[in-house]
C-alpha cells in the first residue's frame, strides 16, 4: 500500500521477477535431473562461488569474471563424467576425486582472479589519464576564452 | 575536447570580415574641396593673395574706412581696373554673410561694388578672417570723423548730389529685401569734382544691420536699444539714418559734437527728432517736407520709401502729423527730474533700477499717473505688471514696468537693452567678446520678450511666430546636454552667426563644411585638445544642419567614451559626405587616436587588434567614413556580440565539465574501477569463450577419429 512508503514495483519488474523464478526454478528441476553434473559443477565452481560471496563492489562482477575462466576449468571435468555415463553419484565422486580435475578448474579460477585484480586498476589508470588530460585542455580553453574576450566573458 | 575543436573551428569561419580599405582611399582622393577657405597665401613682399587674382597689403591699412570689429586694407584686383579695398570681419562683427548674392546683384553705381568675398587665412595675424573685396570709395566722405563738420550742401546740390542718388540705392536695396542698416555720413562717399559730387553709399555686409549707428542715426525706439541688440530694421529705418543725413549736410553742422548718445537719447525723447536736427534753424521748405515725413517719431505716420520717391518726383505729400505722445499735465520728479512724458520716464526708470523699483510701488506714482494719463489701457497694464511681479526681483519689476509704460521701446533688463530681433545679435556680439551671458540667458528664462509682445498695444508682424521661437528657445535653456543650452539659443536666433566655439576662434567657421576644415587644421597642432565637439560646435552643426548630428546626439552626449567618439565621428563623416570637404587625414588620425575607446567596444581581443591594424592604414587617407565603417559597422558589432555570448556559454559549459572532472579525480581510488571491472569480466569472458570453444573443437575432433 502507499501508505507504507514502499513504492508499488511495476509492470515490468513484476515481469522480470517472474522470470527470474522460473530460470530459478527450471534450473534446479534440470540440477536434480542431472545430479551427477550438479555435483561436478558443484564442487569446481566454488571459486565462483567464493567470488560472489566475498565481492563488494557495485557493479558486482567478480563472479563473472572468475566464474567464467573457473568454467573453462570445470568443463574438462564435467566432459570426463559424461564419458563414464554419469549416471551416478559415485562416478561424480570418482571424477572430483583427481586431484588433476581439481587443480585445473581452480587454477582456471585464480587466473579469472588475476584477470580481476590487473585489468581493473589498469583500465581505472588510462581512464583517470585521459580524465587528467582533459582537464589540462579545459583549463587551456578557458584561459583562451579569457585571453580572446576578456575578463568579462567569466562575469554573467 | 570535441567541443574545444569545434569552437577553434568557428573561430576562422566566424571572425567577422571588415570592409576593404582600398575603396575609402581612392574614395576620399576622389573628393573635391569646397568649403574650406578661398586658396590664400602670403608672397614673399607681404601681400596676401585670395584666390589667384587679388592682392591685399597688409602694410597699407585704411582705418578711416574700418567699423565696428572690421579691419581695412587697400587691395587690387588684377582682372580689373581701379583700386580696391579688403573689409575683414572677426566673428565678433557678425558679417552679413547670407546677404552677400542678394548685395551683389544691386548694380547701382551709387553703392560700393562687391567684387569678391570669402574666408582667408590672414596670415598677418595667422588666423582666419571674413573678407570682402570692395571698389575702393572716393576719398571724401560727407562726413570724415564722427568729430568733423560734416559737407554742406546748398539748396541747389544736395538733391542731385546726396538725396536722388542714395535714395535710388534704398530704393533698389527694398526691392531687393535687403535692409542697408549703415547709412551714416562717415558711410557716404562723395566722387566727382568739387561742386558736383555724387553720393555714394558705403557697404553694409561687413557687420550686423545697426551694429556700427550711431543713436542719431536710429528712429527713437532703436535708438535706446544696444546697438548690437536693435534688429535687422525696415527700409524705413534706413530711410530715417538718411533723413539724419540730409538735415547734417543741409545745416552743414556735426549734431553728434558734444552730445553723448544719452543725451541724443534724451533730446530726442524731449524735443522729437525733427525739432532735434532742425533745431532753431530754418531749412528750404522742401528739405523740411521730406525732414518732417521721413524722421517722424511716429513709425505709422513715418514717410516709406514711396513716399520718399514720390516727394523727389514733385509730388505734394499731405504732411503728417506724428500721433499725440501722453504728456502728464504735472511733472513726475524722479531723481531730481521732472518728467512729463512716459518714454523718457521709463527710460530713466531704466537706468536707476534701485531707485524706481521704491519708487514704482509708492502711491505718489501711482496717483500720478491715474491723475494725468487718461488711458485705460495704460493704466491697466501697469496695474497688472505691479500687481503680477510684486514678488519678483526688483530687476524684473522695473523691466516689466518700463514696458507698460512704453511698449514701443526695447526690453531693458540688466544693463542690456534689446529688441526680440536683436537678441541673436547681441548674444553673438556678448560671446565674441567673452562677456558674461548669464542676463541673457536670464532674458529668455523669464519669457521677457513674449511679456514685451503681449504688453504691446498695436500687433507687431510675426508676434505669434516671435514668441513661439523664444518658448522653443526657453525649452533649449532648459535642456543642459552638449546641443542644447545657451549654445543652441544663439545659433537659432542668430542665422549668420558663425561658430563661436573658443576652439575655433582663430578661424571664420559659417557652415559645418568650414568647421571640418577648421578642425582639419587644429587636428596637426600639437596643442590639440581632448575632445573634438564642444557644446557650442554641438549646438551649431545642429541648428545649421541637423540632419548631420541630431541622429547622433545620444551617443554624441553619452557618458560612455566609446559611445561618444562614435557619435562624434558619425557627425563628422556625415559632414564630410555632405560638404564634399575632400580628404581630412589630420582629423582622421585624430578620430583615430580617439576611437581607441571605441575599439574596446569589441569583445574580442583579436578583432581589436585587427581593427587597430587596419584603422592605422585607413587614417592617412582621410576619410571618415572608411574609419566608421571599421568602428561601427553594425554586423561586425552584432557577430562580436553573438560569439561573446557564445564564448560565455562555453566557459561556463567549461567550468562544469571541469568541476565534473575535478570530482571524479578526487575519489581516485573509486573512480575508473567501475569501468576497470566491466572491462575485466569482459576480458574473462571473452578469454572463457575462447579457451572453452577451442575446447570443445579439439574435444569433438579427436572424438570424431
Amino acid at each position: 500500500m502507499s501508505d507504507t512508503g514502499t513504492p508499488k514495483p511495476g509492470k515490468g519488474e513484476k515481469k522480470a521477477r517472474l522470470a527470474g523464478r522460473v530460470l530459478i526454478f527450471s534450473l534446479m528441476v534440470t540440477g536434480v535431473i542431472f545430479l551427477p553434473t550438479t555435483a561436478v559443477l558443484a564442487v569446481c565452481m566454488a571459486p565462483a562461488l567464493v567470488a560472489a560471496l566475498v565481492d563488494r563492489n557495485e557493479p558486482k562482477t567478480a563472479w563473472i569474471t572468475v566464474g567464467a575462466m573457473n568454467l573453462t576449468g570445470a568443463l574438462p571435468a564435467v566432459f570426463a563424467l559424461w564419458e563414464t555415463g554419469g549416471r551416478h553419484l559415485s562416478d561424480s565422486l570418482q571424477v572430483v576425486s583427481k586431484p588433476s580435475v581439481l587443480l585445473l578448474a581452480y587454477g582456471c579460477a585464480a587466473i579469472g582472479w588475476v584477470i580481476y585484480n590487473n585489468v581493473t586498476p589498469l583500465v581505472a589508470g588510462l581512464v583517470a589519464g585521459r580524465n587528467e588530460k582533459r582537464l589540462r585542455d579545459i583549463g587551456r580553453r578557458q584561459k583562451e576564452i579569457i585571453r580572446k574576450w576578456g575578463e568579462e566573458v567569466v562575469r554573467r | 575536447m570535441e567541443k574545444t575543436k569545434t569552437t577553434g573551428k568557428a573561430k576562422k569561419t566566424e571572425e567577422p570580415e571588415l570592409p576593404p580599405l582600398e575603396e575609402a582611399v581612392e574614395e576620399a582622393a576622389a573628393w573635391k574641396d569646397t568649403t574650406s577657405p578661398v586658396n590664400s597665401k602670403a608672397s614673399s613682399d607681404g601681400r596676401v593673395m585670395m584666390g589667384e587674382d587679388i592682392e591685399i597689403y597688409p602694410h597699407r591699412r585704411r582705418d578711416d574706412l574700418a567699423g565696428h570689429g572690421t579691419q581695412v586694407f587697400e587691395a587690387k584686383d588684377r582682372r580689373l581696373v581701379g583700386d580696391h579695398i579688403a573689409v575683414l570681419c572677426g566673428r565678433a562683427a557678425v558679417p552679413r554673410v547670407t546677404s552677400i548674392g542678394t548685395y551683389r546683384h544691386i548694380k547701382s553705381p551709387n553703392i560700393l561694388r562687391l567684387i569678391e568675398a570669402g574666408i582667408i587665412d590672414w596670415k598677418p595675424e595667422n588666423r582666419q578672417r571674413f573678407a570682402f573685396i570692395f571698389e575702393k570709395p572716393p576719398q571724401k566722405k560727407l562726413q570724415q570723423t564722427p568729430e568733423d563738420k560734416p559737407i554742406h550742401f546748398a539748396e541747389d546740390r544736395i538733391m542731385p548730389a546726396l538725396i536722388q542718388p542714395i535714395l535710388s540705392v534704398l530704393t533698389e536695396l527694398r526691392n531687393a529685401d535687403l535692409v542697408h542698416g549703415a547709412v551714416n555720413p562717415q558711410n557716404i562717399f562723395l566722387a566727382g569734382f568739387e561742386g558736383a559730387e555724387t553720393a555714394q553709399l558705403g557697404e553694409c555686409l561687413s557687420t550686423a544691420p545697426s551694429m556700427r549707428q550711431h543713436p542719431l542715426f536710429e528712429p527713437l525706439e532703436r535708438s535706446m536699444a544696444q546697438p548690437s541688440g536693435r534688429g535687422g530694421g525696415t527700409p524705413k529705418d534706413d530711410l530715417y539714418a538718411f533723413g539724419m543725413c540730409v538735415a547734417m549736410a543741409a545745416r552743414g553742422q556735426n549734431l553728434l559734437a558734444g552730445r553723448s548718445p544719452e543725451q541724443i537719447i534724451h533730446d530726442k525723447l524731449a524735443e522729437g527728432s525733427y525739432s532735434l536736427v532742425i533745431g532753431r534753424e530754418r531749412l528750404p521748405a522742401g528739405i523740411s517736407e521730406f525732414l518732417r515725413g521721413v524722421l517722424n517719431d511716429d513709425e505709422t505716420q513715418r514717410w516709406d520709401i514711396d513716399e520718399a520717391v514720390r516727394w523727389l518726383e514733385g509730388r505734394r505729400l499731405s504732411p503728417k502729423q506724428p500721433r499725440g505722445r501722453l504728456r502728464a499735465a504735472r511733472p513726475f520728479v524722479f531723481k531730481d527730474e521732472k518728467f512729463w512724458d512716459l518714454s523718457a520716464l521709463a527710460n530713466s526708470f531704466a537706468l536707476n533700477v534701485a531707485e524706481a523699483a521704491v519708487v514704482i510701488e509708492q502711491d505718489p506714482f501711482d496717483l500720478w499717473i491715474k491723475r494725468n494719463f487718461e488711458d485705460k489701457a495704460l493704466l491697466k497694464r501697469l496695474e497688472s505688471v505691479v500687481e503680477k511681479e510684486k514678488e519678483s526681483t526688483r530687476d524684473r519689476l522695473v523691466t516689466s514696468a518700463c514696458m507698460a509704460l512704453d511698449p514701443t521701446a526695447p526690453v531693458r533688463y540688466k544693463g542690456l537693452s534689446l529688441f526680440p530681433l536683436g537678441f541673436g545679435n547681441a548674444l553673438a556680439d556678448a560671446m565674441a567678446r567673452e562677456e558674461d551671458i548669464q542676463v541673457y540667458g536670464e532674458i529668455v528664462a523669464q519669457q521677457l520678450f513674449n511679456n514685451w509682445i503681449n504688453l504691446r498695444p498695436d500687433e507687431i508682424p510675426e508676434s505669434s511666430t516671435i514668441s513661439a521661437l523664444f518658448e522653443k528657445c526657453r525649452n533649449y535653456l532648459t535642456q543642459k546636454i552638449s546641443g542644447y543650452g545657451i549654445e543652441r539659443v544663439l545659433y537659432t536666433l542668430n542665422r549668420e552667426c558663425a561658430c563661436m566655439s573658443p576652439l575655433v576662434k582663430d578661424y571664420f567657421v559659417v557652415t559645418p563644411g568650414s568647421l571640418l576644415s577648421a578642425l582639419e587644421r587644429i587636428s596637426r597642432r600639437p596643442d590639440r585638445p581632448e575632445h573634438v565637439l564642444d557644446r557650442h560646435m554641438v549646438a551649431f552643426v545642429s541648428v545649421r544642419e541637423s540632419k548631420m548630428i541630431d541622429a547622433y546626439l545620444g551617443h554624441i552626449t553619452s557618458p560612455d567614451p566609446g559611445n561618444q567618439v562614435l557619435g562624434i565621428i558619425r557627425t563628422l563623416a556625415a559632414i564630410q559626405k555632405r560638404f564634399n570637404t575632400g580628404p581630412l587625414p589630420g582629423l582622421s588620425a585624430w578620430m583615430a587616436q580617439l576611437g581607441a575607446t571605441a575599439i574596446d567596444r569589441f569583445y574580442d581581443r583579436d578583432l581589436r587588434a585587427e581593427i587597430k591594424k587596419r584603422l592605422e592604414k585607413v587614417k592617412d587617407a582621410g576619410n571618415l567614413t572608411a574609419l566608421l565603417d571599421l568602428l561601427a559597422d553594425a554586423r561586425v558589432i552584432q557577430e562580436d556580440l553573438q560569439r561573446f555570448a557564445q564564448a560565455q556559454i562555453e566557459y561556463v559549459a567549461l567550468g562544469r565539465e571541469k568541476e565534473q572532472i575535478e570530482s571524479y579525480l578526487s575519489r581516485r581510488r573509486l573512480f575508473g574501477y567501475a569501468t576497470g571491472r566491466q572491462v575485466a569480466m569482459l576480458v574473462s569472458a571473452l578469454l572463457a569463450v575462447l579457451c572453452i570453444g577451442g575446447y570443445l573443437l579439439v574435444y569433438f575432433i579427436r572424438g570424431m577419429h
